[in-house]
């Protein structure tokens, strides 16, 4: 090992964990939201049970008449929205599929970059070594 | 330690363990979180399920103003006292920022067409998210474009700490000026225990996973200047023989 390196830093990480973290990052993001899209919320958006807690699941929907009222284009915004059926559920998945991605391509670019700086730091403490040897 | 000095070497370099377990908890958390959306929260009485996006979009947009504050703050300190790791650890929170802003800024119009019948309206909230994202995309675009990295480095930190404010305004901009966006929590919170469950849920796994993130991405450039610091030591030694 070569004396330029510090003794802390003679164990880099090894690849098969950094692989082995990145598959398991992925499923765990995959996984779940295959399960979230199978769940009975996507298919029936309005059980009658949820009628219950409908005030407090109301206190966090943005009052959408308020909403697109306020919006630039006001009454017709509102009166589009009446009209027009939007498909909540593919929305929601849509939205979790996208923060999915992002999260798994910010893991992977982690790991990867961490993989290549790694391979790097070992090659050149190589070659320090075989400096330090041929000037000795 | 000045900006101009080669890096020190002593970084973290054995197998993280903290970190592993870090990343471990927080995907446990978002799993949880999932869980209790799919199975235990009701669905909105006017939205339908389009409204469980809320939980993670305010998640995330907790995650994104706390990473670029605090890459404001680092960067700032960076300005004032020049200290690589201050400077590895603000790029770190900014990278992770961007990500999160723009889960915020995919996932809050999609909640949006079905909310307000639109994609996209300029409104404060969103027009300041939008700004904030772009000027951190900057940052870190002149931070890998920059000739001369010291410069690069100088230029980077007072644009990371410019946005500081911005990301203020952020967090009061429906309070002061209006606009379409809904405030929940800070209009009188979220009412039904499980939804709260639910939210609290997965701030804790966000905040958690971008955390590790951070210190991973933190790690990963401290490597870096490491390999620096090496190959100058590498020229040196080059030098030398070379002479003799």
């Amino acid at each position: 090992m070569s004396p330029l390196l510090s003794p802390r830093g003679s164990t880099p990480v090894r690849k098969p964990a950094l692989r082995r973290l990145a598959v398991g990052v992925a499923l765990s993001l995959v996984l779940p939201l295959s399960a979230v899209a199978a769940s009975t919320s996507f298919a029936a958006p309005q059980p009658a049970a949820a009628k219950a807690d409908a005030p407090a699941a109301a206190a966090t929907a943005g009052a959408p008449d308020a909403a697109a009222k306020a919006a630039p284009g006001g009454a017709e915004a509102l009166a589009k929205y009446k009209e027009e059926p939007v498909p909540g559920g593919a929305l929601l998945l849509a939205a979790y599929m996208v923060m999915w991605a992002l999260a798994a391509a910010l893991v992977a670019r982690v790991v990867m970059r961490q993989s290549r700086t790694e391979a790097e730091l070992k090659e050149l403490a190589e070659r320090v070594d075989v400096a330090t040897e041929t000037q000795a | 330690m000045t900006a101009h000095s080669p890096a020190p070497l002593q970084v973290p370099v054995k197998q993280p363990w903290l970190l592993l377990a870090g990343i471990a908890l927080g995907l446990a958390l978002i799993e949880a979180a999932l869980w209790w959306i799919a199975t235990k929260t009701p669905p909105d009485i006017i939205l339908g399920v389009v409204q469980k996006v809320f939980y993670f979009h305010v998640a995330s947009a907790f995650v994104m103003l706390l990473t670029l504050t605090a890459a404001a703050g680092t960067s700032l300190y960076d300005l004032i006292r020049p200290d690589d790791r201050a400077d590895a650890l603000a790029r770190s929170c900014l990278e992770v920022g961007v990500v999160f802003a723009l889960c915020v800024l995919t996932s809050g119009p999609l909640w949006a067409r079905k909310s307000w019948g639109m994609y996209w309206t300029w409104e404060p909230r969103l027009t300041l998210t939008l700004l904030v994202t772009l000027l951190a995309v900057a940052v870190i675009a002149l931070r890998g474009l920059a000739e001369d990295p010291q410069s690069g480095r100088r230029v980077g930190a007072a644009m990371a700490v410019m946005g500081a404010p911005a990301s203020f305004l952020i967090h009061v901009a429906v309070k002061w000026w209006g606009g379409a966006h809904p405030q929940v929590l800070q209009g009188g919170g979220i009412r039904s225990s499980e939804m709260r469950v639910a939210f609290w849920l997965a701030v804790a796994g966000l905040i958690t996973f971008a955390a590790c993130m951070v210190v991973a991405r933190f790690r990963d450039l401290r490597l870096q200047d490491r390999a620096r610091s090496l190959r100058l030591n590498l020229s040196a030694l080059e030098l030398r023989r070379g002479r003799a």
